[in-house]
């Protein structure tokens, strides 16, 4: 049983974030600004924290540095705020996620299962020091045995989506256009690739991303490329 | 009755059957009264009338012989020149059937001599000659030397007196020297010749008078004598008389039927019977003729088929053609019908009959066409306008109006000129008095001063024209400054001010109201920008409040949703309930991007990118969606790689606006073009498909926010897309047009190629 805080000056979605975490099995502590936040933290143990940012008393910025100064453990910020400027700030600042309201629950759902794994089970596929394994956070991909899990869980990828994830991750970091994907992965010259690369990345994403359209490994920079974020 | 058939038919044969009967009837008098003349030639050679025409024909071949002499064949018998006058015979009565038997002549005067005998080598002397009258011919009549003598009476007795005013008078005019002489007639300044070298006259009635050079010429009353005014050296000229001249000539009292007539008189031998008839023939064909012309007249072109005037390809020809070419056909055919009736033996009587009537009925057919043209155009009212005459004289008059309007607007343009002219002039007119009034002035002054001779007279002239030209020099430059300032503001930079203390005093009002309307201008942008952002930052704070209670709406939509609620309503509530949430969370989102992109409040972060590669992987990211609707994607693009520099997200924004449009607006199952295309330096990417519902309404009305295509909002979408998309591009320097043409949408981008 994990324990999550969720810490939001809006009753109502407390609650409905309570009914959704409680479904999947976690014990929800709630709170309604940043001092009581920091009240219940100090007196449970906590597994993941979801944090707003516009609240009174103490917002979610403020909140989120003490937390820093002590705990390690993930904090997905929660807010209205959708500007570029606050995401980034807010990553800056050691929030491991961050959601836009108003959000998708499942994509919430999703997310706070992520941290939990990623913050229960660190280390332990570190164990599994093979040659023939790609791996970006906790994207892993293991040649040998030709499957691909996300965060533990196993994703089906048919054999073309494969190889062009195997080839990206393998030099994760680097953009290659739909040409050099295609004479890489192929290893033929790029005749009539259009699109087919374009709709494989697509189909990937929707396999291995949380939210598609906000990818967090596999990455489209628009008119030049595709890449595999670099993340340790 | 005009638009019977046969009626016409029958009405173009009769015309030409009247025609003849009218034709052959006045024919037939005609012939009778010239060839049936009797002649009693018993008495006939005894009448005065019969000697007067004899000597009278005589009296011609004298004068043929003088002054036509060299145009005949002749053989010279010593100093005698002999000249055959071909075989002229006399006609008793003028052109008529008979001639006079035997008839020969020799006319001799000095060393000429003309005979009709013909000269063959038992003939070609003049004792031979005489011999051979003599022996033909029953009658003799000699005139020697005007001494009548003859073998009849009334001959001798009264021949002389026809040649009693017998007298000719033959000029040569020789001005051997090249001098131009003129010949004139008296009283009056009429020049009748001009020129150099000989020149024959035969003046009966005029007198000719040579003096220096000009030669006058003086009507004479009849035969008159000629005065010796001219001088010897330049005229020859000599008068005869009957003494001079030696006339042989014989005949017999019988008469010849001249060859060629028998034609004639068989036709009327052919048509006498029908003599009775003609009296009447002839008024009654007129009548029935002039009637069926009044008909024909009224009822050619009208036809039962057509309306109106029926014309064909004939009758678009010029009149002047048809005209030309029908007559000489119909006047060749007549007169060679004609012609040929001269000299018919009586054998081909009737095949003269029928040639004529083949002739005749070939012209009456030209003629008739011609004849139906003419009414026809005539009854169209194009006779003249369709004749060449009538084109050339409408050409004519076209070509000369165009002139004439050109004239006049020449005219116009150059009385509006002089107008504005003076206008400007007298509006102008005090600084123009004053400007002309200094001028003058310091002319005056100038040349007083350096008259006067003192050097610093002449400085302080140098001096005041140096200060003209100065101010003068300075004001233009004042005007550059002005205009360069004024091409500023008009790029956009109304940051600058103008220094009044630059500029003379006749530009410092202008200056003022130039950098009033700078600052006004200044100040309404600033203005602008200032509101925009107060805006953008309302619509942002307003998004935050709206975006918690949306969460919950959203959330708790979501969980009511998944309770069991019993009935079919509840859960259609539900649904409603469900995307209209959706619904409003995109068009917060939207409104917010929306009011950020068109003021500019966006942070860019320029790259280079490659549209090709971008188009490649949008198409990708859409491929679901276009399947799902059928669209085939036809991309053209010009080359593998073209790269602009853009934000890559906000490029990709624009597409993915484009995009969603098509999959949601697109008539399905249709195709969409996508061409990405070099124009200059510039990268164009051309969009296009058909719409699906009717877009009745403007590119610029759609461009707005908040418009969408279909008007009724109901599916999903903001309205906001092509708006952002627009305020996007613009943002990174680019242009974005939509055309919509019909059902065809179209929209293309335009970015600076790198």
């Amino acid at each position: 049983m994990y324990n999550i805080l969720v810490c939001d000056d809006d009753k109502e979605i407390v609650n409905a974030i309570e009914i959704y975490l409680s479904k999947e099995g976690y014990n929800v502590l709630k709170s309604y600004n940043g001092d009581e936040a920091l009240k219940v933290l100090k007196n449970n143990t906590i597994h993941l924290i979801i944090l707003d940012i516009m609240m009174p008393v103490k917002d979610g910025i403020e909140t989120l540095s003490e937390i820093r100064k002590t705990e390690s453990i993930p904090v997905i910020m929660l807010s209205a705020k959708s500007e570029d400027e606050d995401k980034i700030n807010g990553l800056n600042l050691g929030a491991d996620d961050y959601v836009t309201k108003p959000f998708n629950p499942l994509e919430l759902i999703a997310r706070v299962n992520s941290g939990i794994r990623r913050y229960t089970k660190l280390g332990t596929v570190d164990s599994n020091n093979n040659k023939n394994v790609y791996k970006t956070g906790d994207l892993v991909i293991d040649d040998d045995l030709k499957n691909v899990t996300v965060e533990g869980k196993e994703v089906k990828l048919t054999p073309t989506e494969y190889n062009i994830l195997k080839f990206l991750t393998k030099n994760k970091g680097s953009v290659y256009s739909i040409e050099q994907i295609y004479e890489n992965v192929w290893n033929d010259e790029a005749y009539a690739a259009e699109n087919i690369i374009a709709v494989h990345i697509r189909h990937i994403r929707e396999k291995i991303e949380i939210n598609p359209k906000e990818p967090k490994y596999l990455k489209v920079i628009w008119g030049i490329g595709y890449k595999i974020e670099k993340i340790s | 009755m005009r638009k019977s058939k046969v009626l016409k038919i029958l009405s173009y044969c009769l015309i030409p059957i009247l025609v003849l009967i009218i034709g052959l009837s006045i024919f037939y008098e005609i012939l009778k009264e010239r060839y049936n003349e009797k002649i009693d030639t018993s008495t006939y050679f005894k009448t005065d009338t019969f000697l007067k025409m004899y000597m009278s024909d005589l009296s011609s071949e004298v004068q043929r012989l003088i002054y036509h002499n060299d145009q005949f064949n002749s053989v010279y018998d010593g100093n005698i020149r002999i000249c055959f006058a071909g075989g002229t015979s006399f006609h008793i009565l003028n052109n008529t059937q008979y001639n006079l038997k035997d008839y020969y002549f020799l006319i001799q005067y000095k060393e000429l001599a003309i005979t009709n005998v013909e000269l063959t080598s038992d003939t070609d002397t003049i004792e031979e000659i005489k011999n051979f009258i003599n022996n033909n011919g029953e009658k003799k009549a000699n005139v020697v030397n005007g001494i009548v003598g003859g073998d009849s009476e009334i001959f001798t007795k009264k021949s002389i007196q026809h040649f009693e005013k017998f007298e000719n008078t033959y000029y040569s005019i020789n001005q051997d020297n090249s001098n131009q002489y003129v010949v004139k007639q008296e009283d009056s300044s009429e020049i009748l010749i001009t020129g150099n070298g000989t020149y024959d006259y035969r003046p009966y009635e005029y007198k000719y008078e040579i003096q220096n050079g000009e030669v006058n010429v003086r009507e004479l009353e009849g035969y008159e004598m000629v005065d010796n005014a001219l001088e010897q050296s330049t005229k020859e000229w000599y008068t005869t008389t009957i003494k001079d001249f030696l006339i042989y000539s014989t005949y017999s009292e019988e008469l010849v039927e001249i060859e060629g007539i028998e034609y004639y008189k068989m036709l009327i031998k052919d048509l006498e019977p029908y003599e009775p008839q003609m009296i009447y023939a002839i008024p009654v064909a007129s009548v029935l003729l002039v009637i069926i012309l009044i008909y024909l007249i009224a009822a050619i072109g009208h036809s039962k088929d057509k309306e109106g005037i029926d014309f064909n390809d004939l009758d678009k020809i010029p009149i002047e053609i048809i005209l030309t070419v029908g007559g000489t056909i119909a006047i060749c055919v007549i007169y060679f019908a004609i012609d040929s009736l001269n000299g018919i033996n009586a054998e081909y009587y009737q095949f003269a009959n029928s040639l004529l009537l083949t002739g005749y009925f070939i012209s009456y057919i030209l003629c008739a066409v011609m004849g139906v043209t003419i009414v026809k155009r005539i009854k169209a009212k194009n006779l003249i306008k369709d004749s060449l005459t009538g084109r050339i004289c409408r050409w004519c008059w076209k070509i000369c109006k165009n002139i004439y309007n050109k004239i006049k607007n020449i005219c116009k343009k150059i009385v509006t000129r002089v107008k504005r002219t003076t206008k400007e002039i007298t509006k102008n007119w005090p600084d123009i008095i004053k400007f002309s009034i200094g001028l003058i002035l310091y002319f005056v002054l100038s040349v007083f001063l350096v008259a006067i001779g003192s050097f610093v007279g002449f400085i302080v002239a140098l001096c005041i024209g140096g200060w003209f030209l100065y101010s003068f020099f300075e004001n233009v430059n004042c005007y550059k400054k002005i205009e360069k300032h004024l091409k500023e503001m008009y790029e956009g930079n109304h940051t600058k001010k103008l220094d009044e203390n630059e500029f003379t005093k006749e530009f410092k009002d202008i200056v003022k109201y130039i950098n009033d309307v700078s600052r006004g201008f200044e100040n309404a942008i600033e203005e602008g920008i200032k509101s925009e952002r107060l805006k953008t930052e309302l619509i942002t704070n307003v998004s935050h409040d709206i975006k918690t209670p949306l969460t919950s709406i959203i959330n708790y939509v979501d969980l009511l949703k998944k309770e069991n609620i019993e009935g079919e309503k509840a859960k259609e509530y539900i649904e409603v309930l469900d995307n209209k949430s959706q619904r409003l969370k995109k068009l917060t989102e939207d409104l917010v991007e929306a009011s950020k992109a068109s003021s500019g409040n966006v942070k860019l972060n320029i790259e280079k990118i490659n549209v090709v590669e971008l188009i490649k992987q949008s198409t990708g990211e859409f491929e679901d969606k276009f399947k799902a609707k059928e669209l085939e994607i036809i991309s053209d693009f010009a080359e593998d790689e073209m790269f602009i520099n853009a934000d890559n997200r906000y490029m990709y924004r624009i597409i993915e606006n484009l995009f969603s449009n098509i999959s949601k607006y697109a008539q399905e199952k249709s195709r969409v073009y996508i061409d990405v295309k070099r124009v200059g330096n510039k990268v164009k990417i051309a969009v296009k498909n058909i719409s699906k519902e009717r877009l009745n309404i403007s590119s610029d009305e759609l461009m707005q926010r908040f418009v969408r295509g279909d008007k009724s909002r109901t599916t999903e979408g903001s309205g906001l897309g092509l708006s952002i998309s627009r305020s996007l591009t613009e943002l990174q320097k680019g242009t974005f047009e939509i055309q919509i043409d019909g059902d065809l949408f179209k929209v293309e981008l335009e970015f600076e190629m790198i």
